[in-house]
């Protein structure tokens, strides 16, 4: 509400002219700001009170006359809820009257109050609500840092790819300052032995356990198949369950992803935290869960250069996250987009090689918007020539930035052809057919759907059928009608599943 | 707990500005924020923060030349100054070992840790 000082200006302005007096208090009845000298007569603190408390329980135009003095008041609103009230008042003989001393005609009676303020609510609630939108999209950037963070520290350490118990401790180390939580620890198995070692824990100041603590706590976790999903373990808090509650005299939560990676499973990595008033975030959990599989993937291969890579493509993938945070059109656009194209190659019978090329192209496929201005990607009018050419360039510029990845070579052509039409009226090369790589046609069905579907969604419009025969209409002309074909059946089939 | 402290931001990047104000604001400091270094520098002057947090490339006065000019101010006046830069070399780490109250943090940064020394800092002059 203190981002409505801006309008103390404006209404302080208006004041003199129709003799009405304002004020913006908050849902609790504060005082955000006043126009003029305080008018006791005009505004009884009591009875203002009063009349905001109305105003929030019936969200609703209120109007009250007391001798000569009228108060009225409307309420502010963003989506959800009623922030305050913006209230007027003065004195019904005076002001917006004919033949008064202003050189304004008109009348303080409710409907014409109720417009008045009705309008000027509708400009306030406007700016609290864009003012709220950016504020929530600036606290998911604020993850997004944390996460970006994490892996980086943790790129910079694992240069050796030797998981060595040193590199362990520094990685439990940046998971307890980077994450808040009071204890991290893994244990681990090594190869042909099932006993699970466990890596010493790192644990914060407040933190006092006995000494088997930890193997207790994952000796309960296959017990409990209730709270065992496939690839971790929670407990949101410890007192639900007297198994949990006995281990540990204070209240905690606990969170253990496993690591495993394509089927091998190595053992867990967990964290305990004493913080009860907030919960483990889904983006947590997700992290966890990668940094997880890639401690699998470090464990269980022992080509340097792979690693290494993986690494690097895992951190490009971060950065496809940092991407879609700036154009608020395409959130979660690559993951989808990456679905579709799972789903078609599967369909389609695609060798392993195509497959993975597939896989990384379709995740990947718009890395080179990250130069390109927010102001650019969010724009709702139509684009001037100069900027679609460097929307346009967003495909030649992904591949280069890719290229250093040898693991990526067979990716790269999906990435700078994505946006070929099938009958060569796309860029950057005007490729018709067959000469466009089929993981290039592929991302293009299923990119062009995403957008239809999502745009669609967005404006509230009803989705279904229509977005299949709008890709009909497409294909032979920027779509390839094969593919088209085979993407109605993964519409159809396998993605109404679920 | 030590509030109401005048915080600087100076980064030519919009979205970290955005991000660092918020994020401090919702702590209770008091937030400015400059675009370039010599609106830094002016508001250093004018508006003597407690924490002054940096870019090192920015335009019209790089982070470097900032810490330089400000250093003699730090004479008179402490103030702690949070250089945020992408790459630490060598050379980096010995000018700012040089100045009074200087710190680094390498990008990406995370936005906890600065928060966590500012407020290591304020306490430790109480």
């Amino acid at each position: 509400m203190n981002e409505l000082k801006t309008f103390e200006a404006l209404l302080s302005n208006i004041t003199p002219f129709c003799r009405l007096h304002f004020q913006i208090r908050d849902s609790a009845g504060k005082m955000i700001f006043f126009t003029g000298d305080a008018v006791p007569e005009a505004f009884p603190p009591e009875k203002s009170q009063v009349m905001v408390e109305t105003i929030i329980a019936q969200n609703r135009f209120q109007y009250d006359t007391a001798g000569p003095n009228f108060l009225c008041g409307h309420p502010l609103r963003n989506h959800q809820e009623t922030l305050g009230a913006l209230l007027a008042g003065g004195h019904s003989s005076r002001g917006l009257n004919p033949g008064e001393d202003t050189p304004f005609a008109g009348s303080t009676q409710p409907r014409e109050m109720e417009s008045l303020l009705g309008s000027l609510a509708a400009l306030v609630e406007e700016k609290l609500t864009t003012q709220q939108e950016i504020e929530e999209m600036t606290l998911k950037l604020d993850q997004g840092f944390e996460d970006l963070y994490l892996y980086a520290r943790i790129a910079s350490q694992i240069k050796t790819l030797k998981l060595s118990d040193d590199m362990l401790k520094l990685l439990m180390e940046e998971l307890l300052e980077s994450m808040r939580v009071d204890a991290a620890f893994a244990s681990l198995s090594h190869k042909r032995n099932y006993k699970l070692d466990l890596i010493p824990p790192r644990v914060s100041e407040k933190f006092s356990f006995q000494k088997n603590f930890f193997e207790k706590i994952l000796n309960l976790i296959p017990l409990n198949a209730t709270a065992t999903n496939e690839n971790y373990f929670i407990i949101n808090d410890s007192r639900e369950d007297p198994c949990y509650r006995e281990l540990l005299s204070e209240p905690y939560r606990f969170l253990a992803v496993r690591v495993q990676h394509q089927g091998a499973v190595y053992g867990w990595l967990g964290l305990l935290c004493f913080n009860l008033q907030e919960i483990f975030r889904q983006g947590e959990l997700k992290l966890l869960l990668s940094l997880a599989e890639q401690m699998a993937m470090i464990i269980n291969n022992t080509n340097l250069y792979k690693n290494l890579e993986q690494f690097v493509v895992n951190m490009v993938k971060s950065l496809v996250f940092a991407i879609e945070a700036k154009d608020r059109y395409t959130r979660g656009h690559s993951e989808r987009v990456s679905t579709y194209c799972m789903l078609m190659g599967a369909r389609l019978g695609l060798s392993k090689k195509d497959y993975e090329a597939l896989k990384w192209a379709s995740i990947l496929h718009d890395i080179g918007k990250i130069g390109i201005p927010e102001s650019i990607l969010n724009k709702k009018d139509q684009l001037t020539n100069a900027e679609f050419e460097i929307i346009k360039n967003h495909t030649v510029k992904g591949s280069k930035i890719l290229k250093p990845i040898e693991h990526l070579g067979d990716s790269l052509p999906g990435i700078i052809h994505h946006h070929e039409h099938f009958d060569g009226s796309g860029y950057p090369d005007g490729l018709r057919g067959e000469e466009i790589p089929l993981t290039a046609r592929i991302i293009a069905v299923a990119d062009t759907f995403d957008a239809i579907n999502f745009s669609r969604s967005y404006r509230g419009a009803s989705i279904d059928e229509k977005v299949i025969d709008i890709l009909e209409k497409l294909a032979g002309s920027q779509l390839d009608p094969r593919l088209v074909e085979v993407f109605k059946k993964v519409y159809t089939e396998d993605m109404k599943s679920d | 707990m030590a509030k109401n402290k005048k915080i600087l931001i100076i980064d030519d990047e919009a979205y970290i500005r955005r991000v660092l104000e918020l994020k401090l604001k919702n702590r209770g400091y008091e937030v400015l924020t400059a675009a370039n270094g010599e609106e830094g520098f002016s508001a250093i002057e004018s508006q003597q923060p407690e924490v002054v947090i940096s870019d090192i490339m920015m335009p019209k006065l790089d982070g470097k030349t900032l810490c330089e000019k400000t250093n003699p101010i730090k004479k008179k006046r402490r103030f702690l100054t949070i250089i945020v830069t992408a790459r630490i070399n060598p050379e980096e780490r010995d000018w700012i070992a040089q100045m009074q109250d200087t710190i680094f943090m390498e990008k990406p940064f995370s936005p906890n840790k600065i928060v966590d020394a500012i407020e290591k800092y304020l306490k430790g002059r109480e």
